[in-house]
């Protein structure tokens, strides 16, 4: 078919300058996205901050929630016990029993700390004690302490409570060379406790990320889906495809999921740079040194990504229920 | 060839508890277009013009009857390839339903870009379809900036652009001057000898003064005779025009039959 309108004049201006990508699908569609949040600066802004605010308080959970398990272990008061040994055993006899229980499965660790060695931590601990302690060994004319051997239980679920740690307490005290053992169980249900607490934030965050995520996104895309219904419309009546129709809502999505992610996570590292000082003052409190983390490359680009799945999913879902009104029954 | 076989459509006004039957826009509607015919649907407001124009451009469905628009079934369409089939078509609305923020040149590349079309092709067929409105000069322009009679013919541009079978256009003068309406008419009498069918809905008597036309009269969703006098020209003039043949006789009543 020959229409005519093909001889002489000017071709349109805008042609030449124009990338082969923007006349794609997935071109016009980005070029959509991207005017739109060119059309409306500080709205888009102002929006993608809000996402980034809401993100940013579970990118602060689950950043931090894995290291404040980490630190309740290596706090001074951990979960190990101390087995303290019969007198008459020597170091050698003391290291191999350290090694023997180092074979069990429900123990991580098991040193051997000899009558020297606990003589010089005792002395070690205060200035002013280090006379006494000399004054004391003076009177009894010996070393007083025992050896003994510092124990780790395994980090496995089962091993977490207390009624694991006594356990393992009677099975160790009940050995003839062990006199009396050592084991904090307030801490280890405190620390159990903290633990169960960190887990469940860290499931919440991440449910609330999902659903701030989803729910920020898809009342934007709503919003936009709205404002754009004409659009909508006239490429419904020149026969574009329900995809192209929702391309550009769906790369919306994926965009301001991104740039929300990104923000979040700068805010929460603008967040935890100043929470460092005041919370190493406060761990220095405790004998603890603890520097908070800051969102590692690995987090980063995994939260990014599964912020921009959810936003293309939060617009998907709010096309389909947008659209279809738009565009009249077919 | 477009058929109307016995199609009817109903729109459910909400208040009859379901039943969704109480208010015909079309009834018992059978006509049957041939290709290359330059037609004209006419009636008064409510009459159903737009209602079987959307039935042809597969934007509704009918509620009874069967739709063809060469060999594929409308009426039986699923919605992706209705979709397809209505790209192939040419639209033009009264209100011409261009994109405010988007430039001429953009508003008629679109059904290009829909149809997956390369840069080359597209720049080239936009810039020719530009110039046969006569807006070349405007492409980089918003619409706003255009006139009424400009903006109708970016309207037309970006429906010819896809270089359609067809060319639906409801009221496409409703809102211009009568001499910008007869510039219109001009372009789509173009089209059409280069082949196009054309079906325009209007109530501008005006326009019907023009020769060689079919006209499909409704009146409250029923089709009326077409016009005698336009129908036996249109045979005479047809039989006589080897661009035409024999083939473009407008039908009323059941598909196969001729009313000329």
């Amino acid at each position: 078919m020959r229409y005519g309108f093909g001889g002489g004049g000017k071709p349109a201006k805008p042609s030449s300058g124009r990338h082969a990508f923007w006349f794609t699908h997935s071109g016009y569609a980005l070029r959509n996205t991207l005017q739109r949040f060119g059309n409306q600066k500080f709205a888009s802004l102002m929006t993608l901050f809000v996402i980034g605010l809401s993100l940013s308080l579970p990118v602060l959970v689950l950043v931090l929630a894995p290291d404040i398990n980490n630190l309740g272990r290596s706090a001074p008061q951990t979960s190990a016990m101390i087995a303290y040994l019969d007198p008459s055993l020597n170091d050698i006899q003391g290291a191999k029993l350290a090694a023997s229980l180092m074979e069990r499965d429900t123990i991580a660790s098991a040193d051997y700390v000899s009558k020297e060695e606990a003589l010089n931590l005792l002395a070690s601990g205060d200035p002013g004690s280090h006379d006494s302690v000399r004054h004391t060994i003076e009177v009894l004319g010996a070393n007083p302490l025992p050896g003994s051997v510092v124990i780790t239980p395994a980090a496995t679920a089962d091993l977490q409570s207390a009624a694991a740690h006594r356990l393992l307490s009677g099975t160790i005290s009940a050995l003839p060379q062990v006199t009396q053992v050592e084991v904090n169980l307030e801490w280890v249900e405190r620390l159990n406790a903290i633990t169960r607490f960190v887990r469940l934030a860290g499931w919440l965050s991440i449910t609330v990320l999902a659903v701030a995520c989803l729910m920020a996104i898809s009342n934007t895309i709503r919003l936009e889906a709205l404002r754009h219904t004409k659009e909508t419309r006239v490429a419904h009546l020149l026969g574009a495809s329900r995809s192209f129709r929702r391309r550009p809502f769906v790369y919306l999505g994926a965009v301001l999921g991104m740039a929300g992610a990104l923000i979040a996570c700068c805010l929460a590292t603008i967040a935890i740079l100043l929470l460092r000082g005041p919370v190493q003052g406060l761990a220095k409190s405790y004998a603890l040194d603890y520097d908070l983390p800051l969102p590692s490359v690995e987090m980063t680009v995994l939260f990014v990504m599964a912020c921009t799945f959810l936003g293309m999913l939060a617009a998907l879902i709010s096309v389909r229920q947008v659209n279809p009104r738009i565009e009249g029954s077919t | 060839m477009i058929t109307f076989d016995r199609v009817e459509k109903f729109y459910s006004s909400g208040n009859t508890g379901g039943s969704g039957r109480d208010s015909a826009a079309l009834s018992d509607v059978t006509f049957a277009l041939p290709a290359g015919s330059f037609n004209f649907l006419t009636g008064h407001s409510g009459a159903g013009k737009s209602t079987l124009l959307k039935l042809l451009a597969g934007l509704e469905r009918p509620t009874a009857g069967e739709i063809y628009f060469g060999e594929h079934a409308l009426h039986a369409l699923p919605d992706n390839k209705l979709d397809a089939v209505r790209s192939r078509m040419g639209i033009v609305f009264q209100e011409n339903q261009l994109l405010a923020d988007r430039s001429v040149f953009d508003n008629v590349a679109l059904p290009l870009i829909i149809s997956r079309m390369k840069r080359a092709e597209i720049v080239a067929r936009v810039g020719a379809a530009l110039e046969r409105v006569s807006l070349s000069q405007k492409a980089d322009e918003l619409p706003q900036t255009l006139s009424g009679g400009e903006q109708q013919r970016v309207g037309i541009a970006r429906a010819v652009v896809n270089r359609p079978r067809v060319l639906l256009a409801d009221e496409p003068t409703g809102n211009l001057d009568p001499e910008m309406s007869r510039e219109i008419l001009k372009l789509f009498r173009h089209f059409n000898t280069a082949g196009v069918t054309v079906i325009l809905a209007t109530h501008d008597l005006e326009l019907l003064k023009i020769r060689h036309h079919n006209r499909l009269t409704l009146k409250n969703g029923r089709l009326l005779a077409a016009s005698a006098m336009d129908l036996a020209r249109e045979s005479t003039q047809h039989k006589q025009s080897p661009q035409y043949g024999n083939s473009n006789q407008v039908s009323r009543g059941r598909p196969a039959r001729d009313l000329a």
